[in-house]
């Protein structure tokens, strides 16, 4: 039964994945990709996570997962901010590139 | 000596981390997991300014795990947000900036990863307690820090 609920979340995450790629293909401005790109990086990494605890139970895997998730939260706001500040610094407006 | 009784809570935690890595929770690791702990705290302290880093933090763990727990909810709430301005191409991105009532270097930090985490809000730069933030959201419903992160974090993360 917990493998299943582990599957279906696991799904969902891939899900937001897609949607997440929709926009990004969608919207041709470097800022509003930016903004778009979170929902992959952020919401499905995270539920995908939460599907292979589910799937592994409590063990050390789930241990070291909850470590890559920890870690993660730490290191995706790093890149998002360090792409943004990068084009915000050299120049690039909101509404240059449509 | 004293390095070890002034960060004992961080070596505790590099502890754990060293047995979750290690796979065993034995004697033997925990013992081991503690020395190179110890070691690596007593290294960093001699390094120019990382006694002050070790210092500066100090978290309240209940209160980080509600931090946790918001942060999360906002984060899906925030995506379904995205799912709909996705669907109707309705993403009109601008910049905000926004003053925080938080002074500590550490909470400011927290917050401003924790804006960036959440789809469709990004820290752009910081100037002091001043964040300029890239958002998507239409105007009218302008809620870009919830309240209730910003009070977790004041009681969360202290000097």
């Amino acid at each position: 039964m917990i493998i299943t609920i582990g599957y279906i979340i696991i799904s969902i995450g891939l899900v937001f994945m897609l949607i997440g790629f929709i926009g990004l293909f969608k919207f041709k401005n470097f800022y509003s990709r930016v903004l778009v790109s979170s929902v992959i990086d952020t919401a499905s990494f995270i539920t995908i996570t939460i599907g292979i605890i589910f799937i592994k139970g409590f063990s050390f895997f789930s241990l070291k997962i909850v470590l890559i998730l920890l870690l993660m939260l730490f290191l995706n706001p790093l890149a998002t901010h360090t792409i943004a500040r990068g084009a915000y610094t050299s120049g690039l407006r909101i509404g240059d590139d449509d | 000596m004293k390095y070890i009784i002034n960060h004992k809570i961080f070596i505790l935690f590099l502890t754990v981390i060293w047995c979750i890595l290690c796979g065993s929770f034995s004697i033997f690791t925990v013992a081991e997991g503690f020395l190179l702990s110890s070691f690596a705290v007593f290294i960093s302290c001699h390094i120019p300014g990382g006694a002050q880093f070790l210092h500066s933090i100090n978290i309240s763990f209940f209160m980080f795990l509600k931090f946790i727990f918001i942060l999360f909810i906002d984060i899906y709430s925030s995506t379904f947000s995205i799912f709909k301005l996705i669907f109707t191409s309705n993403i009109s991105p601008r910049l905000v900036p926004i003053k925080t009532t938080l002074n500590n270097e550490w909470s400011i930090f927290f917050l401003a990863n924790a804006i960036t985490l959440t789809p469709g809000t990004v820290t752009v730069n910081r100037k002091g307690n001043k964040l300029l933030i890239l958002t998507t959201y239409p105007e009218k419903s302008d809620k870009i820090i919830n309240p209730n992160i910003v009070k977790a974090l004041r009681k969360g993360v202290k000097h």
